[in-house]
């Protein structure tokens, strides 16, 4: 718990900034030392300040790269050769620059990273001095009629005043620079949401044991079963919670006792949610069931719609959810969805991807169609694309599709925009292609200006 | 005399702002002392059997060109590949090191993907890479006429990297060249 706070961390931080000096090497080298023992000594202390530069904050000695094991072997190879330490510096810093060095070297331009602290620490301690002294002379210079008890509390309140202000400023700097750092979290600060919720999930673990064992103890203790496959719903694992779920509804059929369809409804939502929203032949099984039982219930009929339209038969999926709707209200909490998925399957049908006979018809009507209504059609294809792109823009390969059109159509600029969104989108080893084909595209728009 | 106070607080501010913007920076960024520089010596036998071999004296006096690290075992050289092939189609002139790679392992990489480069080296052991003060598998440089780098990009190239560094450096330097 501790480890986690703010709090620990501030003090961790605090407590490096003053202790950080020695370097630890935690990983050796697992490669051959060389045979001669003040060599390999040499060897090892140039490896401990030079950098990896693909890990950054470790030294080549530390690291397990690729390149530091190349580097190590560099630097036997030099000492072997007879070059010393600052040659094997040279060598490396014509390659990799000063920054190959984990201590920067002294140089006019790295001036200030040395001396930059003392620098700014003596301005300010001049600044204090200055104002200290300032207020003092005035308290040392009262007017000459002033009575000599008087005098005493004016030098009294000037050196108050001052060193109260001071302190006051340091102390509120010191707070505020905490403060904001601790706020912005960097460099990966534990932050206040982090630290509740560990607490949050700690609880729930011992919530969870007790729960556990307590089922394990009573497996007819259908109030328990209830809990155990909720609570384990919620922790999101839903193969526990399927499975309880199940024996909720075993043992509360085997007990006559009235509890009706919903543990197995939520048997179903689990094993989809395990599926990451497909409906697998046992989420199926499951809803049949619920269906046989209550053949209204509109949960089991909106997962077996979804089933036929992830095993591609939008036909037999449209026609469940049409049915669903007819029967809902227009403010039952499922209609977004069911509106959705219906839109989705109907769009999708006089488009592109509409499956078997539909399309092959769709292909027929296009060739018979006269060159204008050729044209007309395509239009209005791509006007849907774009208009689907519009509210699901993360499909990259519908933008690159729209590009591929837009070329065959002569638009290069539309192409192009499209072709941007793609490359926005696309994950990164298709980036590369689509990147090329705005470049080839833009090239030969150039060429046609 | 009373805005005095302001003073230190003000000082706060811009320092404030100072370690804002300096913690906002790309730590990950990694300086390059190569640009500015000759090529290094180098002589890497050929990928391809038959073809000359790669070395530094290729690179002098030949014209602005680049210079690409890749491997058949390196991801991001696939994602920046096509990149590659549409900057030959566009006449720019691509030299390649195999790093650390087997003959047969680069061959069938660019057999699948399509061969972007002129000339291309076999740096097995990986030194050629180290003398041009790379880090990792893909970096490319641009080399302009007398052999000087005068770029080195580190990670795969994006299409923003080739037109705001690449294009302008070799384009425009050719033509300022001409101009010349």
């Amino acid at each position: 718990m501790l480890m986690n706070s703010p709090k620990y961390m501030i003090i961790c931080f605090v407590a490096l900034l003053f202790f950080s000096t020695g370097q630890t090497s935690l990983a050796q080298a697992v490669d051959a030392p060389l045979a001669d023992a003040t060599e390999e000594a040499l060897a090892r202390e140039i490896m401990t300040g030079i950098r990896c530069l693909v890990c950054q904050n470790q030294s080549i000695e530390d690291s397990d790269a690729d390149l530091a094991v190349d580097l190590r072997q560099i630097v036997r190879e030099q000492v072997t050769a007879g070059k010393n330490k600052e040659d094997i510096h040279v060598f490396l810093i014509e390659r990799y620059g000063d920054w190959i060095l984990l201590d920067p070297p002294f140089k006019l331009r790295t001036f200030l990273l040395w001396f930059g602290p003392f620098v700014f620490l003596s301005i300010g301690g001049f600044a204090v001095y200055v104002s200290y002294r300032k207020k003092t002379n005035v308290a040392d210079e009262p007017p000459e009629n002033l009575p000599e008890n008087l005098e005493a509390k004016v030098v009294k309140s000037g050196h108050g005043i001052s060193a109260f202000h001071i302190a006051l400023l340091v102390v509120g700097l010191l707070g505020l620079t905490i403060f904001l750092y601790a706020s912005l979290g960097k460099p990966n600060l534990a932050t206040k949401e982090n630290a509740l919720q560990t607490d949050v999930n700690a609880e729930l673990d011992d919530i969870y044991g007790e729960l556990e064992a307590f089922v394990k103890d009573n497996p007819d203790n259908l109030e328990a079963l209830g809990r155990f496959a909720d609570l384990n719903m919620t922790m999101g694992r839903y193969g526990v919670a399927a499975n309880t779920y199940g024996a909720l509804y075993s043992a509360q059929t085997e007990a006559g006792a009235e509890g009706g369809i919903l543990p197995l409804v939520l048997q179903g939502e689990a094993l989809v949610r395990q599926a990451q929203g497909a409906v697998t032949p046992a989420a199926r099984l499951v809803f049949i069931n619920v269906v046989a039982d209550e053949p209204t219930h509109p949960a089991a009929r909106y997962y077996l719609g979804l089933w036929f339209l992830q095993n591609q038969e939008p036909d037999r999926a449209l026609n469940i959810w049409q049915l669903l709707k007819a029967d809902s209200q227009e403010t039952a909490p499922w209609m977004p969805m069911l509106n959705f998925q219906i839109s989705q399957i109907e769009n999708n049908s006089r488009t592109v991807t509409g499956g078997g006979v539909r399309s092959v018809q769709a292909i027929e009507d296009v060739a018979n169609m006269s060159a204008e209504d050729q044209q007309e059609f395509i239009d209005s294809m791509v006007e849907r694309l774009r208009a689907r792109l519009e509210t699901t823009p993360n499909d990259y390969a519908g933008w690159w599709r729209l590009a591929r059109v837009e070329v065959q159509r002569g638009n290069l600029e539309a192409a192009l925009l499209a072709l941007e969104q793609a490359e926005i989108y696309a994950p990164p080893i298709k980036k590369g292609e689509i990147s090329a084909e705005y470049m080839r595209l833009e090239q030969q728009l150039e060429n046609e200006r | 005399m009373r805005y005095r106070f302001f003073i230190p607080l003000a000082i706060f501010a811009i320092a404030a702002i100072a370690f804002y913007m300096g913690l906002s920076l790309n730590p990950n960024q990694i300086p390059s002392a190569k640009v500015g520089k000759p090529v290094p010596e180098f002589n890497t036998p050929a990928l391809y059997g038959g073809e000359a071999d790669f070395s530094s004296s290729n690179l002098r006096g030949s014209g602005y060109q680049l210079v690409n690290i890749f491997a058949s075992w390196c991801v991001p050289c696939r994602e920046e590949h096509p990149i590659l092939m549409a900057l030959k189609q566009r006449g720019v002139v691509i030299n390649g090191f195999n790093y650390k790679d087997t003959p047969e392992k680069g061959r069938q990489f660019l057999e699948s993907l399509g061969n972007p480069y002129d000339l291309i080296g076999q740096d097995q052991n990986g030194r050629v890479a180290i003398d041009w003060g790379t880090s990792g598998v893909p970096e490319t440089f641009v080399v302009n006429n007398k052999g000087e780098i005068i770029f080195q990009h580190i990670g795969p190239l994006t299409r923003a990297v080739v037109a705001a560094e690449i294009l302008p450096r070799i384009e425009g330097g050719i033509e300022s060249d001409a101009d010349e």
